[in-house]
């Protein structure tokens, strides 16, 4: 019989099991990083402009938002927000939910969560454009 | 033969028994400040839409900033924020090499809570 081989071991696993077996590897650790560090800076620039600029009323506030530029910059950062969350709350449910079964159903729920949230965003990013 | 370095490294799983080094604390309070923040997104969601829907509504949304269970939940994530912000930067230095010997890490550990005191102060003061 000899050692199953590692295509034959793979197959052995329950497929609940696969989604976060394949989720290790560099590529991750990287985009939690530079995800990271684009929110670090965008979040500094948001602070500064905060405290020198200062935006009190709803009109200011709407025009900030449909300025091109903090527009672009509004939208990358849930990009960076919604793959930085996603890693990391999969690395969390991965350390403590052991259970294969449990481990697919609150991944899968955590999801379907973060894709309702991009959708709310979009739509408050077009109304934002469009005022 | 059992050495007196492993006698001596007792095994406490009782959670009140656990001693976490000051290192260990800014993780898991790391962890725990980043789930706090994925499950604060809708509040922060609901206050944008608003906040952006004409003055009447920025109003609105200004209004339920100022009430006394908001001004506790935002202390909460605004914590939560500093810290994972903080504690993020520490692990991007030890990425670099930078902090990574045991005394370096423990100082560094120490300046996170510092610098987020320092940080929170004034925010809480102007939430409240």
């Amino acid at each position: 019989m000899g050692v199953p081989c590692r295509r034959r071991y793979y197959a052995t696993y329950h497929w609940m099991a696969v989604m976060s077996a394949r989720a290790g590897g560099v590529r991750p650790w990287i985009i939690q990083r530079l995800s990271a560090i684009f929110m670090v800076l965008a979040l500094s620039l948001f602070c500064l402009t905060l405290m020198f600029g200062g935006i009190s009323s709803s009109s200011e506030w709407q025009t900030w938002f449909s300025m091109p530029f903090w527009n672009t910059v509004v939208i990358i950062f849930w990009l960076a927000l919604f793959t930085h969350a996603w890693i990391g709350i999969r690395d969390v449910i991965m350390d403590y939910v052991s259970h294969d079964g449990a481990r697919f159903i609150v991944l899968a729920i955590f999801g379907f969560y973060l894709i309702a949230m991009t959708v709310w965003m979009t739509r408050i990013m077009i109304m934002a454009v469009s005022a | 033969m059992r050495t007196s370095s492993q006698k001596a490294r007792p095994k406490y799983l009782d959670l009140r028994r656990i001693k976490l080094p000051i290192t260990g604390i800014v993780s898991i309070a790391h962890r725990i400040s980043g789930v706090l923040l994925v499950l604060s997104i809708p509040v922060w969601l609901y206050l944008l839409e608003m906040s952006l829907s004409g003055p009447k509504n920025f109003q609105q949304a200004a209004e339920i900033t100022n009430g006394f269970l908001f001004t506790l939940l935002a202390i909460v994530c605004f914590w939560a924020l500093v810290h994972h912000f903080l504690a993020g930067i520490r692990y991007l230095l030890i990425d670099v090499d930078i902090g990574v010997e045991k005394q370096v890490a423990l100082e560094g550990a120490k300046w996170v809570f510092l610098v987020e005191g320092a940080i929170m102060l004034p925010i809480i003061g102007w939430l409240l």
